[in-house]
């Protein structure tokens, strides 16, 4: 009677009640993650953040009119009020005067001339559109819309990280107390709640691991990830780090397979080594492409100086083995998140990076995916800086948000060694900490820029 | 007939021992040589860390001296004995004591606590001596008051002995024998008390560091204070020991940085998989708690002893390392990656004596 009572229970409601049953870790994190991310980002003020927001706002609002923001085009009004009126956190008002005459684009920063023409407009067309449609919610309004289309791609890349949880057994607390703790770091803080590039990138990030997970296993045609590598360098360049994990996943994983079955023969003759490789191949030439295109599109010579390059020098290039991984690669805005804090967060992700492979045994099931985590982490800037420089001639320092793409594959390794349930609950208890920190800040900082 | 005989007292000799101890055999050989290289440089090309404790008075006249300088390798070869016989009862392999062993040898902090006669060195070696004298009286093996004794000697080399025994006591709880044996725990963390509080009182010596605070020596209110605490709970221990430099003009600091790495990943993995069934858990845990507690633990003892909220930024976090190296042993379970470990310790080793060198001339 019991069973048949389960069953028709399940029969009778197999929808909603019975996918949170079943999903209840996926359910947890989106609830918790969503809740927290729009009531973050419906406290924030006009004021925008440092991370280049106000340069994507401005080709937000010029979506409609132009399509695209072209080279050599100077910011608009609306941004260069934000610059006047509300200002930069944490840095205050830029620019002339709240009220003057903001006619002169010299008197902003980057000299008034936006810095965005670089990114291909395709996520900017998909976030004005959903965006808009947000902002009518009451309450909420424009920019708050556009910023929450953040939260959307939070939540998507996280469904995905669900994903790649269940195929690992750990779509438990786990999984939550993980994904949280990249929820409330000020990695999520400042790409989620404001209008940022780097959060199509989380998602990008999750779908090319999971799919990559598939491949490997031979559940998906690899041809996928040549889609996806032609797919990403659509929304940032930076989007050429997932699929280069996947390239050395893929290898590592064959290799693994091969040792002392064939060698070298057969990875060679190995079909998801080859698409791996050519989704990343596919990933250079479309963003070489949109590079060559940008010229073409220009409409003058002026540059957005952003005073960041300086010429390629030997001991800046060896810095950037340790950039996506620097001990702190969650400090994404130094003034604002250099606090102890957040230390631990760099802690868990440098465990969990080295860690992973540190521990490695034969008996290991996935041993493939630590190993290419941790090449990834200390290649993937350096493959950056070296793209940049054969594009430009110009050194440029890697962030460490840039590594965005490879928090999947973070979440993804934490999970198996997250062996000691009191760690887990020590997690949660910090995550609650930071969160309450970072809503704490967010009505300070709210009140300060008023 | 005679070769068992012959090879039987030869085995059970030097040769048993180095069979017995490959790792260490080829550690403390390299220890000498690298120790001694940068002893005999870097005496001009960088100040000495300030000593501390009822000892400091003589120890900072000896520091510079180069016979001293040579001597204190004797805590280094002393702290990698007591770190591999700890890690070998825990479980650890050879190749991961190997890798552990180098980064002490490699680390930033070796590079200040060995190079002088100072505190530093011998506050690694009672950490290390304290770990093991506990392992081994949860082992049943030994007297809780070889701890206590311990503790008094290490207390005269300043007041952050006293971790190293709070790392005890709280490895004794951790354990099933926590009954029979908490006693010689808390004795020895009074034990360890015992100079330095006795050294205030009567003004021998410096109980404390003399470092330079981030306040620049200012009173804390007790809201800066309780701040201060939970900031101390993260910069201090495994932060201070895992991101410190070197601090030589034209130091490549990431070069350091990864070295410090390997230290936070094996805490942080360890606590992460430490199960009540392993071996290894309670020395886990009791240094993961010890680590977090250290900064705290401190800034209330400069409170006791002077009397006010102080920011102090201790330079003497050496007296955890021992056990930071232990808990990193007994997860090193990959064996190339142990050996990647071992080589970049090597080449992070060659780049210290290059520079010690080129900044002594």
């Amino acid at each position: 009677m019991r069973s048949v009572g389960t069953e028709s229970f399940v029969g009778v409601r197999p929808g909603l009640r019975g996918a949170i049953a079943r999903h209840w870790s996926l359910v947890t994190v989106l609830g918790v993650g969503v809740t927290y991310m729009v009531v973050i980002t419906l406290l924030h003020t006009q004021a925008v953040s440092p991370i280049d927001e106000p340069q994507y706002i401005d080709y937000l609002d010029k979506v409609y009119r132009q399509g695209i923001v072209h080279q050599g085009e100077y910011l608009g009004a609306l941004v260069r009020e934000l610059f006047a009126c509300h200002g930069v956190i944490p840095f205050g008002p830029m620019g002339p005067t709240c009220g003057a005459d903001l006619s002169d684009p010299a008197a902003f920063p980057y000299g008034g001339v936006s810095s965005a023409p670089i990114y291909p407009p395709v996520q900017f067309w998909l976030a004005r559109v959903v965006g808009d449609v947000l902002g009518l919610i009451p309450g909420v309004g424009q920019l708050a819309g556009w910023r929450l289309v953040g939260t959307l791609w939070m939540a998507a890349g996280l469904t995905f990280c669900y994903l790649i949880a269940r195929r690992m057994g750990a779509a438990d607390w786990r999984f939550v107390a993980v994904a949280l703790a990249f929820v409330v770091s000020p990695y999520g803080y400042w790409t989620f709640s404001y209008v940022s590039t780097d959060a199509p990138i989380f998602c990008y990030g999750a779908i090319v691991l999971w799919i990559t997970m598939r491949v490997a296993r031979r559940e998906r045609s690899g041809w996928w990830l040549v889609l996806l590598g032609v797919i990403g360098p659509l929304f940032k360049a930076t989007s050429l780090v997932a699929v280069g994990f996947a390239f050395v996943y893929l290898l590592v994983d064959r290799i693994i397979e091969a040792r002392g079955a064939g060698g070298i023969r057969t990875i060679l003759r190995a079909p998801q080594v080859w698409l791996g490789l050519a989704g990343v191949a596919a990933n250079v030439i479309v963003s070489a492409a949109w590079n060559r295109i940008i010229p073409l599109l220009a409409v003058s010579g002026a540059t957005a100086e952003q005073g960041v390059s300086s010429p390629f020098s030997l001991d800046l290039f060896g810095q950037q083995f340790a950039g996506f991984l620097s001990g702190v690669p969650q400090w994404v805005v130094p003034e604002m998140d250099n606090v102890a804090l957040f230390l631990p967060l760099g802690w868990l992700a440098i465990g969990v990076v080295l860690g992973g492979v540190l521990v490695l045994g034969r008996d290991s099931s996935d041993r493939a995916l630590p190993i290419a985590l941790l090449v990834a982490y200390l290649i993937g800037a350096p493959v950056l800086v070296l793209s940049v420089v054969v594009a430009t001639g110009l050194y440029f320092p890697i962030p460490p948000r840039y590594g965005i793409a490879l928090v999947p594959g973070l979440i993804a390794v934490a999970l198996p060694l997250l062996r000691n349930r009191w760690a887990t609950r020590l997690l949660l208890v910090y995550v609650a900490g930071l969160a309450i920190y970072q809503l704490v800040l967010t009505i300070v900082l709210a009140r300060w820029f008023a | 007939m005679s070769a068992p005989v012959v090879i039987g007292p030869a085995r059970s000799g030097l040769r048993g021992l180095v069979a017995k101890h490959r790792a260490l055999a080829v550690l403390l050989p390299v220890s000498l040589v690298v120790s001694w290289t940068i002893a005999l440089t870097h005496g001009d090309a960088a100040a000495p860390p300030p000593a501390q404790g009822v000892l400091a008075e003589p120890l900072t006249t000896l520091a510079g001296s180069p016979v001293w300088r040579l001597a204190w390798w004797l805590w280094l070869a002393g702290t990698l004995i007591l770190v591999e016989a700890v890690a070998r009862r825990r479980g650890a392999s050879d190749h991961a004591f190997l890798a552990t062993g180098s980064v002490l040898i490699a680390l930033p902090a070796t590079f200040w606590a060995f190079g002088w006669a100072g505190t530093d060195g011998p506050l690694a070696f009672f950490g290390a001596l304290a770990l093991w004298l506990a392992v081994r009286v949860i082992d049943g093996v030994g007297s809780g008051w070889w701890l206590a004794l311990a503790g008094l000697a290490a207390g005269a080399f300043g007041i952050t002995a006293v971790l190293a025994f709070v790392l005890v006591l709280i490895l004794i709880i951790a354990t099933p024998e926590r009954r029979r044996l908490l006693g010689a725990g808390i004795t020895a963390v009074g034990a360890a008390l015992a100079l330095p509080v006795l050294g205030a009182l009567t003004g021998i010596g410096a109980p404390l560091a003399v470092s330079e605070p981030p306040t620049g020596g200012a009173t804390l209110g007790p809201l800066g204070s309780a701040i201060a605490a939970l900031n101390a709970m993260i910069t201090t221990g495994l932060f201070t020991l895992a991101q410190r430099g070197i601090g030589l003009p034209g130091a490549p600091e990431y070069f350091f940085q990864i070295l410090g790495w390997v230290l936070i990943a094996g805490v942080v993995v360890a606590f992460l998989r430490a199960r009540r069934t392993r071996v290894e858990s309670p020395i886990v845990v009791a240094t993961a708690a010890t680590v977090l507690l250290a900064g705290p633990v401190l800034v209330i003892i400069v409170r006791l002893l002077s009397g006010q909220w102080l920011l102090i930024q201790p330079t003497a976090m050496t007296v955890l390392l021992a056990a930071l190296l232990v808990v990193t042993a007994t997860v090193i379970r990959n064996r190339p990656a142990a050996w990647m470990v071992v080589g970049w310790s090597g080449i992070v080793v060659i780049v210290q004596i290059v520079l010690v060198v080129v900044a002594t001339r």
